[in-house]
């Protein structure tokens, strides 16, 4: 999923989060983190999903609340990194 | 293991094991006596690349799969779970260099941690803070335009020795994590004096006082040290024990089997007594499983599968729960001869216990597994 679109992006990410939160759907705004809906076990692995999913590398350059924080702020990142990464 | 494997695996684990027992088959009793490893030990385990197999090649490191990563330390933990240790707590910090590091630190810090001219230890632990790092209280903090590192960390494996530590702080109550120089002038490593098992780990007390930490040296961002960089590493030193607790197993067993063989007790071979067959057949069926969860788990990792950390978790739990089990009916089994330091029985059973403690606690682990269970079940993944 190399050229994904925004939507494209929220679903997967959606779908994602749905295997490890049962608890329904989270709102696109908000705070994953906060919420209590990711624990640090997860965080790890959602960062290892996004650089599969997307085949962008996550680095030390991105690890900034806010791009975790939302499901919005996710797609913006993976969109941002998908920009910049060429070839897969 | 040879059935789990591939040709090119199954020569590379045979070739270890062998160099691992040629060179030190014999010396972890004493080192166990001494409380810590001496020179040489640490010198070959640089000369033969293990401390950089698991790093990327674009580091200097081996860019040894899961698998071989595993192997490795199953070959070590044969021997020594210390042994194998010195090589997990150098890993734990050196992989999360090599993912959450700048270009900068990766051309400072990486080439001799790849190479194992500088060994790392990682330093989490504080007397209020165990499982629950939260609690934290070594503070990275800002005086007069520079930074400065405060608190005491226990439990370091191989403080003694390391020549740069990763140190969790928090910084105005973010966790965050950064690397401090042995020869830091506000860093003293203390023994921990005598402890049950991983003997000859060196464990120390870490003290930092006012360590001026350069920026450069702040590792990943504040925020993150408990979210990503923590697990990162602990994600390396879970696989790592379950592959060292398969190793020593597999050691604990084939002491047994030789034992109960020569033994003759009531006019029979020991085998020959069906109690003793009953603790021989848990301990070979528990083996083949444990094999099966470590591979299994590293080849999820290999493969970048979504489940890879749940079954390292699943494989550490395992593993070490089994070990434990059976390193006592070990020593058991071998009778007072179990008892003889010099055996592996007596060694792999104080160890043993250690490993279900460190890199989280069974009980820890089963926090974090029991969720993981339910929800395949309800996904219908059971
Ligand atoms: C030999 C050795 C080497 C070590 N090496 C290192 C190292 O290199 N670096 C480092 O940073 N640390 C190291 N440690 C420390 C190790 O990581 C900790 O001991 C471990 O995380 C547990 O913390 P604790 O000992 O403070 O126990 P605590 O967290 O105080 O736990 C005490 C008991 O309570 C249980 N418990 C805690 N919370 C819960 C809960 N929520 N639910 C149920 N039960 C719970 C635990 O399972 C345990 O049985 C080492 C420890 C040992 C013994």
């Amino acid at each position: 999923m190399a050229h994904a679109d925004r939507e494209e992006i929220i679903q997967v990410v959606l779908d994602y989060l749905a295997q490890y939160d049962t608890s329904g759907t989270p709102g696109l705004d908000e705070d994953l983190f906060e919420s209590g809906r990711v624990n640090s076990l997860f965080s790890i692995q959602l960062v290892g999903f996004l650089e599969n999913t997307f085949r962008i590398k996550i680095t030390v350059t991105d690890l900034d609340l806010q791009n975790f924080a939302t499901v919005n702020r996710v797609a913006d990142l993976v969109l941002a990194k998908s920009a910049t990464t060429t070839g897969a | 293991m040879r059935h789990l494997l591939t040709a090119e695996e199954t020569q590379y684990h045979k070739d270890l094991v062998e160099r691992v027992g040629v060179a030190w088959g014999t010396g972890a009793a004493d080192w166990d006596r001494r409380g810590g490893l001496p020179a040489d030990v640490v010198r070959w385990c640089a000369d033969e690349g293990l401390f950089g197999a698991a790093l990327p090649a674009e580091f200097g490191g081996g860019g040894a799969t899961a698998v071989r990563t595993g192997l490795m330390y199953e070959a070590l933990g044969r021997v020594s779970a210390s042994l194998a240790s010195l090589v997990n707590v150098h890993g734990m910090a050196a992989q999360t260099l090599a993912k959450w590091g700048t270009e900068q630190q990766w051309a400072s810090v990486m080439p001799g941690l790849a190479a194992g001219k500088r060994v790392a230890a990682i330093c989490m632990t504080e007397s209020g803070a165990g499982s629950d790092l939260s609690a934290i209280e070594t503070e990275l903090s800002e005086r007069e335009g520079r930074l400065v590192l405060n608190g005491t960390k226990v439990f370091i494996t191989f403080g003694q020795l390391a020549d740069t530590f990763l140190v969790l702080a928090q910084r105005e109550g973010r966790s965050v994590t950064c690397l401090v120089d042995r020869d830091n002038p506000g860093l003293t490593t203390t023994s921990m004096g005598d402890v049950l098992g991983l003997r000859a780990a060196a464990l120390a007390r870490v003290e930092l006082r006012d360590c001026v930490v350069p920026a450069e040296d702040v590792v990943g961002r504040d925020g993150f040290g408990l979210s990503i960089l923590v697990p990162h590493a602990l994600e390396h030193g879970r696989h790592a024990v379950a592959w060292m607790a398969l190793g020593m197993l597999g050691s604990a067993f084939s002491a047994v089997l030789d034992f109960v063989h020569e033994r003759r007790s009531f006019g029979r071979d020991l085998v020959d007594h069906g109690q003793i067959q009953s603790m021989l057949t848990r301990m070979g069926t528990d083996l083949e499983a444990a094999k099966l969860l470590c591979v299994a788990a590293s080849r999820a990792v290999d493969d970048r599968a979504p489940d890879a950390s749940a079954r390292i978790l699943t494989a550490k739990y395992f593993v070490c729960r089994v070990l434990e089990e059976h390193a006592a009916q070990a020593v058991q089994i071998l009778g007072s001869r179990g008892v003889l330091e010099d055996g592996v029985a007596a060694r792999h059973y104080r160890d043993a216990k250690i490993l279900n403690i460190i890199e989280g606690t069974t009980q820890i682990i089963e926090r974090m597994l029991a969720p993981i269970f339910l929800r395949t079940r309800s996904q219908g993944g059971l």
